[in-house]
């Protein structure tokens, strides 16, 4: 089923590689937006129907943390799955992180099929 | 092996080298052979620091040519095709990740914040002298520079 995903991360290199790798993961994008921060997907997410997200954690203005802070406080929002993928591996943000709320998380340095797995098993389970 | 190395239990330069390998392996699909010496410049150098359980900071130079096309594996372009401006970009998040890797091993257990990555170009090798430890990597694509220091008299450092 072809989904619509938003990938934020302020590294537009980093934005590339995570769109090159659904690509050649075969997944069935219908729409793939991009947002330098945390900020601006909130702008995005309002604007279009998303169905996964794909973040960054570390970003300037608002990064990824509080930009899940704010999903889970917006009744529309609140649903849309997010992956953080971050160069932070450490348990306690980890841990913090899937506790707000976020559904995967995938650590820096990772091999494209380990990000095309975990993407998969959130889309799974979120019925996507 | 320094006062903050017989503390940490670790040697910083092998957690450097062992860091590098994995970095560029996964991400970056290149090999390091082994201890390499600086090439020869302009370098794009990037630099990250990092608070919270420790501080310090980690940067990563790199002669232009190098940079070039660890961006193109990256990217999975040709060095000719890479666009000049996201060659910065990939030097900078390979100092961000780099920091990620070293300090989950530095400080299992600990709380850091890295801040987004600072690039610049440097005409020589003149790469800062003053960090704790520093080790020059031969990859395929050419040699590539990690410095790291932790700066253990930031209270609450330890």
């Amino acid at each position: 089923m072809a989904f619509s995903v938003l990938i934020v991360d302020d590294c537009p290199a980093m934005q590339t590689v995570i769109r090159r790798i659904l690509g050649i993961s075969g997944f069935d994008l219908e729409a793939c937006y991009f947002a330098a921060d945390g900020s601006e997907a909130l702008s995005m997410l309002r604007r279009h129907t998303v169905d996964l997200v794909i973040s960054d954690v570390n970003m300037p203005k608002l990064d990824g943390e509080a930009m899940l802070r704010c999903l889970a406080e917006d009744e529309k929002l609140r649903k849309v799955p997010v992956v953080m993928v971050s160069s932070d591996g450490t348990r306690s943000r980890v841990d913090r992180l899937v506790g707000m709320g976020a559904k995967g998380y995938i650590v820096k340095p990772f091999q494209p099929a380990a990000l095309r797995a975990e993407l998969e098993r959130v889309l799974e389970e979120a019925n996507v | 092996m320094s006062e903050l190395e017989s503390e940490l239990g670790l040697e910083l330069a092998d957690l450097l080298g062992s860091a590098a390998e994995e970095v560029l392996e996964t991400m970056f699909y290149s090999g390091v052979f082994g201890p390499g010496t600086e090439g020869d410049g302009p370098y794009l150098s990037a630099g990250v620091s990092f608070r919270g359980s420790r501080s310090g900071s980690l940067d990563v130079a790199a002669p232009e040519s190098t940079a070039t096309a660890l961006a193109a594996a990256f990217l999975g372009e040709t060095v000719e095709s890479v666009p000049p401006d996201q060659v910065p970009t990939v030097i900078g998040e390979l100092a961000n990740v780099l920091c990620g890797v070293v300090l989950g091993r530095v400080e299992e257990g600990g709380q850091f914040v890295i801040a987004p990555p600072q690039v610049c170009r440097l005409e020589t090798g003149s790469l800062a002298r003053h960090l704790e430890v520093r080790r020059v990597f031969e990859l395929e694509e050419g040699s590539i520079s990690v410095g790291l220091t932790i700066d253990d008299s930031v209270p609450g450092n330890g």
